[in-house]
């Protein structure tokens, strides 16, 4: 008796899996395309950082942001009502805070964004390839944009700006980001950022860090250690040394905790108290419009 | 070799180590890639100091995972099987966490945290696993893994109510024997040689857990009170590890299983081995972390993983029928 009655509870379970199974991809295949057709909408072509070839019909009128960086430009382009989510690392401007968290950067949740209806999510590499694959299987569109050079992150603000139909605004953030390239003139210091502790890590060639301390008049030292983000062997650094150490705010580091590891006594920047924490690093590791600020804020580090 | 007895053998190893371990701190504090000769004296003392932090975690690690393996009798005993790594990154998360609400700043704290998180994480299976004055194995080993699983869960939690701030704390714990001064390695050695020391002096007692719970009690023998003074020796010098270090994986699996089979009939010995040779692999994986791909560093997890795993299936391969 009881065995039957588990086993007709199993298949009951098992039918109702089965049709919940079914039915989920059914919902969730209608997008809510047909909102709003105000605005004429145009095909628009692109490659997005995965290499795909996408075509969306902009202007759109719904997004989800899954990175800091494009809430800061969406909000840049004043497009705020059009985001209907960010995650909770999304800090900047203060309204951010009041939009629909979707989760953290790092575990966004598949199932809000679905249920939010965008018509298009904005995502980065690597770390959420796993949502991307998922959220595809949902029906949603989503452009992968990973900046590693300022020259990137104007042009996906361009981008940005044409998908969401803020064009004229973000030609303009665009081209003050390739100005503040050149605005400052080369000051021959040695810059040296730590974004790890212990092991010592640092940003490296071809890194969006890499190229705005560059923007800021330094010579970024991380380029000697590689590409990406290395660990660094302090023996090379105290041989390269160092006439400008920035540390990560986020870190928790003090300028004494630098100076205290063995043989960096040696280093200019510990000699000549150049050791600095970052006030507001966001604004540096962001790839968005505040990175004009951000080059500022370096190159007053650097010349101070 | 064969006019050899097996123990003098055996002993000659023991001076072998003992010299391969000096060899190992001088080679590794003499020689590295960047040659500039008038940093000579400067590169010299950051080498050491890195030396110095690898043989201290190095004996530390591969010592306790004697112990424990010699408590739960099991070759899969490791350091961290009590709950040791994730009650330290739950406390140093924790502290993080504190730190970035009340906007203080928490990293000096991270050391202090690490060790404190280990010793409690122990403390607690210890007391839950306690029953009429007594610690049955078993019981310790489950709330060993159930406590690890729980507090490797809160971790997160503490992590994604924080934003950005605490990824940093993942990055801590990833072992490393970088970012101390000499002194501070100086002061790391004393307190593992002292944790060492009191360890050798009860190495009687291992000899006894090996036996068996039941054989031990048989002899008289009070296999409660050695179980809980070994067990928080070796927890203080995992913690301590964890504290300066973060957490290196491997060594206190692997070590002792190389010398398990031929010096188990004296704990004393395998406890020697097993920490001079410790010390020896670290020093070498250090090494190798930093001069492979230099100047880029390598994880030193992943070369005490690639190093040790494939001499580790040998290992297990060549013992399979030998050993229970």
């Amino acid at each position: 008796m009881q065995r039957k009655t588990i086993a007709a509870l199993l298949i009951a379970l098992m039918l109702f899996a089965f049709i919940a199974g079914c039915t989920t991809p059914k919902t969730a295949e209608k997008p809510a395309v047909k909102e709003s057709t105000a605005v004429a909408r145009t095909e628009l072509s692109f490659k997005d950082d995965l290499n795909r070839q996408l075509t969306l019909s902009v202007p759109v009128n719904s997004v989800v942001s899954l990175a800091p960086s494009f809430t800061e430009t969406i909000f840049a382009l004043e497009a705020e009502n059009k985001l209907k989510g960010v995650t909770n690392f999304c800090n900047y401007p203060e309204e951010a805070k009041q939009i629909q968290k979707v989760g953290d950067f790092f575990n966004p949740n598949v199932e809000l964004i679905v249920s939010l209806k965008p018509e298009v999510v904005f995502s980065v590499r690597g770390i959420q390839e796993n949502t991307i694959a998922t959220l595809e299987k949902n029906g949603i569109k989503v452009v992968v944009l990973d900046a590693t050079s300022l020259d990137d992150a104007a042009s996906d603000i361009e981008l940005i700006g044409k998908i969401l139909g803020s064009s004229q605004k973000a030609i303009e953030i665009a081209n003050s980001i390739r100005e503040a390239k050149t605005k400052y003139i080369p000051t021959g210091k040695k810059v040296f950022i730590e974004i790890n502790h212990q092991p010592l890590m640092t940003a490296g060639k071809n890194s969006f860090l890499s190229d705005a301390i560059k923007a800021a008049g330094g010579i970024n030292v991380g380029d000697e250690f590689g590409e990406g983000y290395p660990i660094v062997n302090p023996e090379k650094l105290v041989e390269l040394d160092v006439d400008v150490y920035l540390i990560s705010n986020a870190l928790g580091v003090k300028p004494e905790d630098v100076a205290s590891i063995q043989g960096f006594e040696r280093l200019s920047a510990v000699k000549n108290q150049k050791v600095f924490i970052i006030p507001d690093d966001d604004t540096i590791q962001r790839p968005g419009p505040r990175i004009i600020k951000g080059i500022e804020m370096i190159h007053e580090l650097i010349v101070r | 070799m064969s006019s050899l007895s097996g123990k003098k053998l055996r002993q000659l190893e023991i001076y072998l180590f003992f010299i391969l371990l000096l060899l190992a701190v001088g080679l590794s504090a003499l020689s590295g890639r960047v040659q500039t000769r008038d940093l000579f004296d400067i590169l010299f003392k950051m080498r050491l100091a890195r030396a110095l932090v690898a043989l201290a975690a190095g004996a530390s690690l591969a010592a306790s995972g004697v112990v424990l393996q010699s408590i739960f009798r099991n070759p899969m005993a490791d350091p961290y099987l009590l709950g040791t790594s994730s009650g330290a990154s739950f406390l140093i998360a924790l502290i993080a966490f504190t730190a970035s609400r009340m906007n203080f700043f928490g990293a000096g704290l991270y050391p202090v945290a690490g060790f404190t998180g280990s010793l409690l994480a122990v403390l607690f299976v210890y007391l839950l696993a306690r029953e009429n004055g007594r610690t049955p194995l078993f019981k310790l080993l489950l709330t060993g893994i159930a406590v690890s699983f729980l507090l490797g869960s809160v971790t997160p939690v503490l992590l994604a109510f924080s934003g950005r701030d605490l990824y940093s704390v993942f990055f801590f714990l990833n072992g490393t024997t970088q970012g101390k001064s000499l002194n501070e390695s100086i002061l790391y050695g004393s307190l593992a040689v002292t944790g060492l020391l009191l360890l050798f002096l009860y190495h009687r007692s291992l000899d006894f857990l090996w036996l068996g719970e039941e054989r031990a009690y048989n002899l008289g023998f009070d296999f409660e009170r050695a179980k809980t003074i070994l067990l928080f020796l070796s927890s203080y010098l995992t913690g301590m590890a964890v504290a300066f270090c973060g957490v290196i994986g491997f060594i206190g699996l692997i070590i002792p299983n190389m010398f398990r089979s031929r010096f188990r009939e004296s704990a004393f010995r395998w406890l020697l081995t097993s920490s001079l040779f410790g010390a020896i692999f670290l020093i070498g994986c250090d090494f190798l972390a930093r001069n492979l791909f230099f100047p880029r560093e390598l994880p030193l997890n992943a070369i005490t993983a690639l190093v040790g795993a494939p001499y580790f299936i040998y290992l297990i391969r060549k013992n399979a029928d030998r050993n229970p």
